[in-house]
């Protein structure tokens, strides 16, 4: 038996036998390539926790900076995702909340950096001043790019530091609100800083149980010298969802985001260990991912980038991704942004 | 008064065949009023059953094996306990000196049976080769030998020095009769009272089996003594434990040699709904243990990788429950074992489409544009000079490409000559690059009577111009009923089946497509597999199978369905599980995206396809995507394979060999 079946047997019988799997053999099965053996690894902890279950955001997203921009009024369900204050104090956000959310009920996906912008660092106090305008509210990942320093440093020089993106995520445990944790991965592996990243999330989960998922996000390169370079592969993907589900063996869900990987590799995830469709994560919030490049170029590198990720398929409504994930013979289930069931679910309302 | 309402319903819709040896079992059916009878050949018989399009059919039993999922009634049967006559191998030399069997493919049933009777004396790898029946009696000759049925066998088969009665070679093999048909019903179909009635007819025929005997003699000018020794003597009616034995054995032994699915029988019940038995009819019903659903998918899948043939009715099962990447998994382990090594190949080609002019009119395609000078869109139609042709044949082979796809309309102006004036002047500028051309249905449109004689004739015509492969187009369902409603103007699907078997026949070979999602039924999805699977037994045409959903275009009305990346993969494993006689699985990118295209790998596919220059039919309805060679070998590595170029036949490219073909070009 080769060094690399040995690998594959031991994890698939710790998890059998319902038993964590050390940093190590993530950082080795970030070398297995066999979609075969990834299935086999990720379909025990999942079928265990979620059976049959597909879970999807409900209600209609809409970016905070479009409220502020428009007059546009919404009914049902809404999801706002908070990133950029625009300049705005909490108490004008939370008047504009107010006024959004008398149509229909209100739930806040709110990034790390606009909760310590808005709050002024008083993130407790924050979090419940905006829990208090919303059905529910979840803290996101994004940011959370990898840990390591220097590969932080090179692919997102721009994002806050990985200790300031782990504290404002224990503040918000301690306060009682839920957050989603994540990590960035792109076209080059690095298994080593994969793997502790994970660790570093594994540790944060066993002190505070605040993480409701854990969201493997993919970095778009719109300017990679050639266009199939521009994201990773689906291989990679279902990878790296794999690999959080065996080992993060105490987060509830895995996400896939349709905007960063289609909808239809985001389904098939569902066989190697993701659970959760979350509508909420746009391409920007992966801070390692190159900026949309100005002018001329933009056209053509959306187009390489439509070309190779299928971007046609990434805005999707809710109802798109019920019928996607019936069609895959899944239970889908719609949930609000803290992956409780909605309360109106199934039914969809002006889904998007 | 208040008038009574009877519900409707809809007569049972019965088929069988009005041969002789049927007439006992069907000949007071025909009269019930409770059925919508009618007669039609066995394969059409089986084709209504395969394609629901019939309830009960007196259907021969390889169909039932092939197609799975049925009950068969208790009681009747067509069987013969010894020597028959009527399915005999002839030749001039003894048996072990043959080389050759001459068949009447129409009996799948009697094939099978030749086929297994062979291999018990140590002939089973012969080449077996398609002949009408009446005319299979003149080529036997030498070491060929001919196996005849019915009329064929009774007017001709003493006349040649070797005869082996199959009934009876069956006999000393396996000490059991031979049953050739049944009644089977669609599942569900048959209650107690149902199979009584069909029995009482059964025995109204038997009854009337005398004036049966004198009519036939009469209407065919046969003797009555040999019509009456045929039916009292040779034919078994009735379904007993030994028949049944020999049904049995008959599944094994042609599942073992992988001739058809391994056959699970299910009778119906012998109890009345109210819990009594009928009698007085020794009806031998054996204890058949029924399958829990999920079990029954388990040993589809164990079967299935096992290497044994799967059915119809067990690909439908999978399709609609297995879970998808154990699907995945045993599709997997088939693609390695008919490719080992972990390899997967792709090539680098061109579409060429050179006229968009189409009289076919396709509900789902959004690239044609008619003739008809009424039409919107008639201006828009084209046919490339060949200056145009010459410019896309350069780029290719400046890129090394090795085959191009010469795929268009079905343009009436375009007369034979056209094409293989082109073809040979294709194959002498660019002798390097395979020519990989037209659909069935453009080859048609050479062919105004559309006989198999005209079909292999133009077929030679461009084979012999330059036509290396044909492209696998147009078969989108092999269903009529969805051909009708999608593309009612293109061929039905006997005669584009015709066109491949022909290309089989010549010693050519082809690609085969599915084009799902259009609102067919997975049964018809499976039917269509059948079909192809059938004819890759009889004369191997097919080199590579690909599939992809049909994808709405703008300004198309037909609603496309099942078009996820999910049900992508879904059906291209159960595709790969099924089609276990042809070698090779091609992704489709095109449609899929590079990324589901990457994970097909993993579900059946040992191909990559093609490197795009241009792609304009597929495009002209739904998203697709391009790929340079660099990022088709990059998302090959990726999935843990080893890329490798090829040419059009599915060999290595060989760069040496590439570029010595190119140096003999001949430049007008």
């Amino acid at each position: 038996m080769s060094l690399h079946d040995k690998l594959v047997n031991r994890v698939r019988l710790r998890l059998e036998r319902g038993e964590s799997i050390e940093t190590a053999d993530a950082i080795e099965l970030a070398g297995v390539r066999d979609l075969t053996e990834l299935a086999r690894i990720a379909r025990l902890p999942r079928e265990r926790r979620h059976g049959r279950r597909a879970y999807h955001i409900a209600g209609v997203v809409v970016d905070g900076e479009e409220l502020v921009d428009g007059a546009a009024t919404y009914e049902g369900e809404l999801v706002v995702r908070l990133r950029e204050t625009r300049e705005l104090d909490l108490d004008a956000w939370l008047d504009l909340l107010r006024q959004v959310g008398r149509g229909g009920s209100l739930a806040l996906s709110v990034s790390p950096r606009f909760l310590r912008d808005v709050s002024g660092g008083a993130v407790e106090d924050g979090l419940r001043r905006l829990a208090a305008v919303a059905s529910s509210l979840v803290v996101t990942a994004e940011e959370a790019e990898i840990s390591d320093p220097l590969l932080r440093s090179a692919w997102a020089p721009g994002a806050m530091a990985f200790d300031e993106w782990v504290s404002i995520h224990r503040r918000a445990h301690a306060a009682g609100f839920r957050s989603v944790a994540g990590i960035s991965y792109g076209v080059v592996d690095h298994p080593e800083a994969f793997g502790r990243h994970l660790e570093a999330i594994r540790r944060i989960q066993e002190e505070t149980a605040g993480f409701v998922a854990f969201a493997p996000m993919a970095i778009h390169n719109p300017q990679a010298s050639d266009f199939y370079l521009a994201a990773p592969t689906a291989l990679q993907t279902f990878r790296a969802v794999t690999i959080a589900r065996a080992y993060l063996d105490a987060i509830p869900h895995i996400v896939v985001a349709p905007a960063l990987v289609t909808l239809e590799i985001a389904v098939v995830a569902m066989s190697y260990g993701a659970d959760l469709v979350d509508r909420t994560i746009q391409p920007a919030d992966v801070h390692a991912s190159e900026p949309e490049a100005a002018g001329e170029r933009q056209q053509t590198d959306l187009a390489v980038l439509s070309s190779r990720i299928g971007s046609a398929r990434t805005q999707v409504g809710a109802e798109i991704v019920h019928d996607r994930l019936i069609e895959a013979r899944w239970r889908p289930t719609a949930v609000d942004v803290t992956v409780t069931p909605a309360a109106d679910a199934p039914t969809i309302q002006n889904a998007r | 008064m208040q008038q009574e309402i009877v519900p409707y319903r809809r007569k049972l819709r019965v088929v069988a065949a009005d041969f002789l040896n049927s007439l006992p079992l069907t000949v007071e059916m025909a009269s019930d009023d409770l059925f919508d009878f009618e007669y039609v050949l066995p394969s059409e018989g089986a084709r209504r059953m395969m394609e629901k399009e019939a309830e009960i059919a007196l259907l021969p039993v390889a169909a039932l094996a092939e197609i799975g999922g049925l009950e068969v009634v208790p009681g009747p049967c067509i069987g013969a306990n010894g020597r028959v006559e009527s399915v005999v191998i002839v030749s001039e030399v003894p048996i072990d000196q043959i080389e050759r069997l001459w068949v009447d493919a129409a009996s799948r049933t009697s094939v099978v049976l030749a086929r297994i009777f062979l291999d018990s004396v140590g002939k089973g790898d012969i080449p077996f080769i398609r002949r009408p029946g009446p005319d299979i009696p003149e080529v036997v000759a030498g070491s060929d030998a001919g196996l005849l049925i019915a009329d064929v066998a009774f007017s001709e088969s003493k006349r040649f020095r070797y005869r082996h009665d199959l009934a009876d070679a069956w006999k000393r093999l396996t000490g059991e009769p031979f049953v050739f048909a049944v009644w089977a019903a669609q599942p569900g179909v048959l209650t107690p009272e149902l199979v009584e009635r069909i029995n009482r007819r059964f025995w109204d025929g038997i009854a009337r089996k005398h004036g049966i005997i004198d009519e036939w003699s009469h209407d065919h000018d046969v003797p009555r003594a040999d019509v009456a020794d045929y039916l009292d003597e040779r034919i078994q009616f009735n379904l007993n434990k030994p028949a049944w034995y020999g049904m049995q054995e008959f599944f094994r032994l042609a599942a073992n040699l992988r001739l058809l699915p391994d056959a699970r029988v299910e009778f119906a019940t012998r109890e009345r709904g109210d819990g009594t038995t009928p009698s007085g009819f020794g009806i031998f019903t054996p204890e058949v243990v029924p399958y829990s659903r999920s079990y029954a998918v388990d040993r589809i899948l164990a079967r299935a990788e096992a290497g044994r043939r799967i059915s119809v009715h067990d690909a439908e099962r999978l399709f609609e429950e297995a879970d998808l990447v154990e699907l995945g998994e045993v599709a997997h382990a088939i693609r390695t074992k008919l490719n080992p090594g972990e390899r997967v190949s792709y090539i680098i080609a061109r579409n060429v489409n050179y006229t968009n002019v189409c009289n076919v009119d396709c509900n789902f395609c959004g690239f044609y544009r008619s003739n008809d000078p009424k039409r919107k869109g008639h201006d828009e139609g084209y046919v490339l000079t060949r200056g145009q042709i010459a410019e896309k044949m350069d780029e290719l082979a400046d890129a090394e490409g090795t085959q191009v796809l010469l795929q268009g309309g079905v343009n009436p102006d375009l007369p034979l000559e056209y094409y293989t004036d082109l073809f040979r002047w294709m194959k002498s500028r660019w002798p390097q690059i395979q020519l990989n051309n037209l659909s069935p249905d453009e080859i048609l449109g050479l062919c105004p009577n559309r006989s198999p004689e005209e079909i292999a004739h133009v077929l030679r015509e461009l084979r012999d111009a330059g036509l290396d492969t044909l492209a696998g187009a147009g078969a989108e369902i092999l269903v009529d009923r969805v051909r009708k409603r999608v593309s009612y103007k293109k061929s039905r699907s006997s005669i584009w089946l015709e066109v491949m078997r022909q290309v089989g026949i010549i010693g050519m070979k082809a690609s085969v497509t599915m084009l799902y999602g259009m609102g067919e039924t997975v049964r018809d999805r499976m039917a269509h597999l059948q079909k192809i699977r059938q004819l890759q037994d009889e004369v191997s045409p097919f080199m590579v199978f690909i599939t992809w959903p049909y994808q709405k275009g703008e300004g198309q009305k037909l609603k496309s369905f099942d078009s996820s990346g999910a049900t992508y993969l879904r059906m291209q494993a159960v595709a790969r599980i099924f089609l276990d006689n042809i070698q090779h699985i091609m992704c489709s990118w095109v449609t899929q995206g590079p990324d589901i295209g990457q994970a097909a790998l993993y579900y059946g596919a040992d191909d990559f396809g093609s490197v795009m220059f241009e792609e304009n039919v597929v495009s002209a309805s739904g998203t697709t995507f391009r790929m340079n060679a660099e990022a088709m070998e990059h998302h090959i590595r990726e999935a843990g394979f080893i890329p490798f170029r090829r040419i059009g036949d599915f060999s290595e490219w060989d760069p040496l060999e590439h570029e010595r073909l190119r140096r003999d070009a001949v430049v007008a």
